[in-house]
């Protein structure tokens, strides 16, 4: 067991860490896909209920829905910045 | 460095850029062009050249405008005044809508914002790298905006501004500061994200076996370019006036 | 020449002020020459607009006031001219009536006029008659003196004289 661990290049463990972390990073997508749909559901309602407020309603609700696709981002831009511009790899020299 | 070196290392870089691309389908990533421009220390990379390509398409179409716009006539005749006055109409609506009617001329700044995102985001669709899929675009154009925010807050309602620090409570001000600080990277990040993040899909599809990729890209490119593109083109511009709006105070907007 | 996605390091600074260059540069240059040309090129053709409808409208007031006067001054003419002619109609059955009067009054005079006249003729006529009779009288008178001899003479002269009178019966 622990040569298999000591022949394990550092960079490459890190490197895969980091894949599995972006991996992780974007599960945070899955807040912001609950939070649109229920934002356009509501908004969908809403058109249904004042037709007339169409312009509105819509703008009003990319708004949101923009507000709440924030934390998505941030993992999204985790998950690129892990697999892209890692700096973790810089660490270990 | 002279000029003509200059080009020559810039078109070598394409070429290679390019040779690249055709080996392994659709190239996401940044190239450096030129490593240090008239030895200013700045480099060029795709981003630059491209955003380049896009103000001189712009700067073309302004100086047809410019010159057209003496033979406009008071009741339109032809589609392009039509397409003109429609554009410039609805950016003074929608600004006239955000910020009211006094700021109407902020939609000198976020017409050419806008302009620009949207074409930067469309400009996929010509194999070009899109330059809004470089945070070093976004983060610009968030800094602007961030800019903004804070130079009408202090010069339109300093007592409010500095008061919308102290909101809830006084010992809340680390998390205001930290929120205002959240605006401008959550604008250019999300911008940045959904670009980048369209890109790296389409350039992995374009890795699949040549036979998958008939038709189904078109698709993609709709979605991702078209769609994508114009929704955050249009909410970048729509928070960063409803971002300034919020810190000027609402008498003096009519 | 290296490629890269996303570098954070302090070339990416660099390129963030090269892009703020670019961007600024780029909205200065699209305002310059198509937003504010285009959108002063709209005001104006609004504010001429408005001016116009205003305009317009005030042109249309004042015409509107122009007809409601000269609908007055017509509705007025219209009663004059109702005056007018009932007055001309009066005037002229006045006038006819003094015209039948004057012409009933002239023929009165013509005809009394006409009856002296006779009146005088007749009394000319008469006087004639009884000259003429005083002559002839006088004359049988000179006959009866010629011929007071002869007495049947002188009764067949006056038979005669008589039955040539005889006639005359408007004498009396």
């Amino acid at each position: 067991m622990e040569n298999q661990f000591q022949s394990i290049d550092p960079q490459a463990f890190v490197l895969g860490c980091s894949a599995i972390g972006a991996g992780l990073a974007v599960i945070a997508g899955i807040g912001p896909g609950i939070g649109q749909g229920y934002a356009a559901g509501k908004g969908a309602e809403a058109v249904g209920r004042q037709p007339e407020a169409r312009g509105t309603i819509m703008s009003t609700m990319l708004l949101g829905a923009a507000v709440a696709e924030t934390t998505g981002i941030y993992g999204l831009v985790i998950a690129i910045i892990l697999l892209f511009a890692n700096p973790l790899v810089g660490m270990l020299s | 460095m002279d000029l003509s070196v200059e080009l020559t290392t810039m078109a070598e870089g394409v070429t290679k850029a390019v040779s690249e691309a055709s080996q392994s389908g659709l190239d996401i990533k940044n190239h450096v062009l030129v490593e240090d421009l008239f030895g200013t220390g700045f480099r060029v990379t795709y981003t630059h050249m491209n955003t380049w390509i896009i103000m001189g398409c712009l700067f073309l179409f302004a100086i047809i405008v410019r010159i057209k716009l003496n033979k406009f006539k008071a009741v339109p005749n032809t589609g392009f005044q039509n397409f003109i006055e429609a554009i410039v109409e609805a950016m003074d609506n929608f600004v006239s809508s955000n910020m009211g009617n006094k700021y109407s001329y902020f939609g000198n700044w976020f017409f050419g914002v806008f302009a620009f995102i949207l074409i930067s985001n469309l400009i996929g669709l010509l194999g070009f790298r899109a330059p809004t899929a470089d945070l070093a675009t976004t983060a610009c154009l968030g800094f602007s905006t961030f800019f903004l925010i804070h130079f009408m807050g202090i010069f339109k309602g300093r007592k409010e501004y500095f008061k919308g620090y102290l909101d809830p409570f006084p010992f809340w001000l680390p998390m205001n500061i930290i929120s205002e600080l959240a605006t401008p990277v959550s604008l250019s990040f999300r911008l940045f994200g959904n670009i980048l993040g369209g890109s790296i899909i389409m350039g992995l599809f374009y890795t699949l076996p040549a036979y998958v990729k008939v038709g189904i890209p078109a698709a993609l490119h709709i979605y991702f370019d078209v769609f994508a593109g114009f929704l955050q083109t249009f909410i970048f511009v729509m928070l960063s006036m409803s971002f300034i709006a919020d810190k000027i105070p609402d008498e003096t907007k009519n | 020449m290296e490629d890269f996605i996303l570098s954070l390091d302090i070339n990416m600074l660099k390129d963030l002020a090269f892009q703020l260059l670019n961007t600024v540069i780029l909205c200065a240059v699209m305002s310059y020459l198509l937003y504010k040309p285009v959108k002063n090129f709209l005001a104006a053709r609004r504010d001429r607009i408005e001016g116009q409808i205003n305009s317009a409208e005030g042109q249309l007031k004042e015409a509107n006031k122009m007809k409601a006067l000269y609908e007055e001054k017509l509705r007025a003419i219209d009663k004059e001219k109702e005056m007018i002619l009932t007055e001309a109609r009066n005037r002229g059955a006045q006038r006819e009536q003094e015209i039948i009067a004057e012409a009933k009054l002239e023929a009165e005079t013509l005809k009394n006029r006409a009856m002296v006249d006779i009146q005088r003729e007749q009394e000319k006529a008469k006087d004639e008659i009884k000259k003429q009779i005083i002559e002839v009288s006088s004359i049988m008178a000179s006959r009866f003196v010629a011929e007071a001899i002869d007495r049947e003479k002188q009764e067949k002269m006056v038979d005669e004289v008589i039955s040539d009178l005889g006639e005359v019966k408007w004498l009396s």
